[in-house]
């Protein structure tokens, strides 16, 4: 099953001359119109930012990247994802920001390798996070399992949490034989 | 004949010297041997540093600044890239503000061939240049031709920029890190200069010193904006430093993340990238001469930071040195 319903790559360049992004005045533009395409999402929407060709400093990266995120993870837009791809030239100022703001996102990488998640990394979001790719999708319970924790709700935490930064979705509801529910999650990638 | 156009006849450094000095009750001047325009050896600099002062460059001094201004290559056996930088927003500072500017060539064939290959010669236009023979051998070589610019950095000088030192690491096969670290530093220091240095003159050098073992890849930005000690002085987070010397505010401006902007405006990332990349290219050296303040920055970063305090600065300087493997 697809977890999301991803959409056309968001274009950062026009044309294929490579474009250089140095300060926040020069990204504005791109930044309202990543914006609006994120708006425009339907629910479960992934976006990609193809940023082929493109290469940010620190204060333009901040000025693209960083409301979107923040709009993602605080709910305003709620159900909609953004990643990261061909992001391959001024990797460390976007890195260096993210870590900065503490945002983190996933980045495609290139093909044959895994999505990975850039900027502030908690290793507790990685392991979750990885695990999830490894596994394709996952509830609170194989967490748990996998995790060897104590508890259900230490896995639900680990779950939303990642939920809550945009890395993952929560796609399914399903029924418990012993009664309640129970949510799969799927990573962003 | 005019006293000036007497001395717009020289034919040399000496003869441009001796005119300017005979003439000195009814055209005041100012002689600057350009051997100083190197950061280091920083008593050299500094000593220029007062030249440019007397020039009328920074602080006032008492009465008018000299209306003629003569810039002397002959004494100088090479320049890094942030002299050659700061040669060329110190012409175009001292154009806009009405002075006559002399240049004697350089004497050395070396840096005789970087200023002509760079096109300073062009940027310091309508500058009066009175060439020199030059001798030496040839050591090496303007990667692209040097960019001046009016700050923030337009789109295509970066890219000019970038792609030319691009291009130089992967012929010295350089690694992609290395590369990308390189090419993520630089931005974020022309990013810099938009921020401490808004609406001054920029320029940007860049040579490959080709003989030596191992070849070394040299950058050079200047800027002529207030410095970083005094720009950081304008905002409320490292004003209590207001007391101390320049020196001191450039240490505490490094230590504090390369800005004086707090992490949630979104200061801080040059240190990160500057750290990643001594890191990944370990040889590397960094040197900011900004105001009166001079610090070197190297693998030893993260453990001491030592400023040398001098005399006196007019504008930034740079230097981003990095030793090449083979080519």
């Amino acid at each position: 099953m697809n977890a999301f319903n991803e959409v056309a790559p968001f274009v950062t360049r026009a044309g294929r001359d490579s474009l250089l992004l140095i300060s926040e005045e020069q990204t504005i533009e791109i930044e309202a119109r990543l914006l609006a395409a994120l708006d425009a999402l339907p629910v479960g929407g992934l976006l990609p930012l193809d940023l082929e060709g493109v290469q940010l400093s620190s204060e333009a990266a901040r000025q693209l990247l960083r409301r979107a995120i923040r709009r993602v993870c605080s709910g305003e837009l709620h159900d909609r994802f953004l990643i990261l791809q061909n992001l391959r030239r001024g990797r460390y100022s976007v890195e260096a920001m993210l870590k900065l703001e503490g945002l983190t996102i996933v980045e495609r990488i290139a093909e044959g390798h895994r999505p990975a998640l850039l900027g502030k990394v908690d290793p507790v979001v990685k392991e979750t996070y990885d695990f999830l790719m490894r596994n394709g999708d996952a509830t609170a319970r194989d967490v748990v399992e996998e995790f060897k924790l104590n508890t259900v709700s230490a896995g639900t935490n680990r779950l939303t949490t990642l939920n809550g930064l945009g890395l993952a979705r929560k796609m399914a509801q399903e029924g418990l034989p012993s009664g309640g529910i129970q949510y799969r999650f799927a990573p962003v990638r | 004949m005019s006293e000036l156009e007497y001395v717009f006849k020289a034919e040399t450094a000496m003869q441009l010297r001796a005119r300017l000095r005979a003439a000195r009750d009814t055209l005041s001047s100012v002689f600057i041997c350009l051997d100083g325009l190197a950061v280091e050896p920083t008593a050299v600099h500094a000593a220029m540093q007062q030249f440019l002062r007397r020039a009328g460059l920074g602080d006032e001094l008492i009465g008018l600044p000299p209306s003629v201004v003569a810039f002397d290559w002959t004494c100088a056996d090479g320049c890094p890239a942030e002299g050659l930088a700061m040669f060329s927003v110190l012409v175009r500072v001292l154009q806009t503000r009405g002075r006559v500017v002399f240049v004697c060539g350089p004497m050395a064939t070396d840096l005789a061939a970087v200023v002509a290959e760079s096109g300073l010669q062009q940027h310091s236009d309508p500058a009066i240049w009175i060439a020199s023979s030059t001798s030496g051998a040839r050591r090496s070589a303007c990667i692209t031709p040097a960019v001046l610019f009016r700050s923030p950095v337009p789109r295509h000088a970066a890219t000019q920029l970038l792609e030319a030192v691009e291009a130089v690491m992967a012929n010295y096969s350089a690694g992609p890190d290395a590369i990308d670290l390189t090419s993520s530093l630089l931005m974020e220091l022309l990013q810099n200069v938009g921020t401490h240095a808004a609406g001054a003159w920029v320029s940007v050098v860049a040579v490959l010193h080709n003989r030596r073992r191992p070849a070394v890849l040299e950058i050079g930005i200047a800027d002529s904006g207030d410095g970083l000690p005094k720009t950081v002085l304008s905002g409320p987070r490292l004003r209590w430093l207001a007391p101390l010397c320049d020196a001191s505010i450039l240490g505490a401006f490094v230590a504090n993340g390369f800005t004086s902007r707090p992490v949630e405006a979104g200061g801080g990332a040059l240190r990160d990238v500057v750290l990643k990349f001594l890191d990944v290219v370990p040889t590397a050296v960094m040197l900011i001469r900004s105001g009166s303040a001079l610090i070197r920055i190297d693998r030893s970063l993260a453990r001491s930071v030592r400023p040398t305090q001098l005399n006196y600065g007019f504008g930034t300087q740079v230097r981003v040195e990095i030793p090449l493997g083979a080519p």
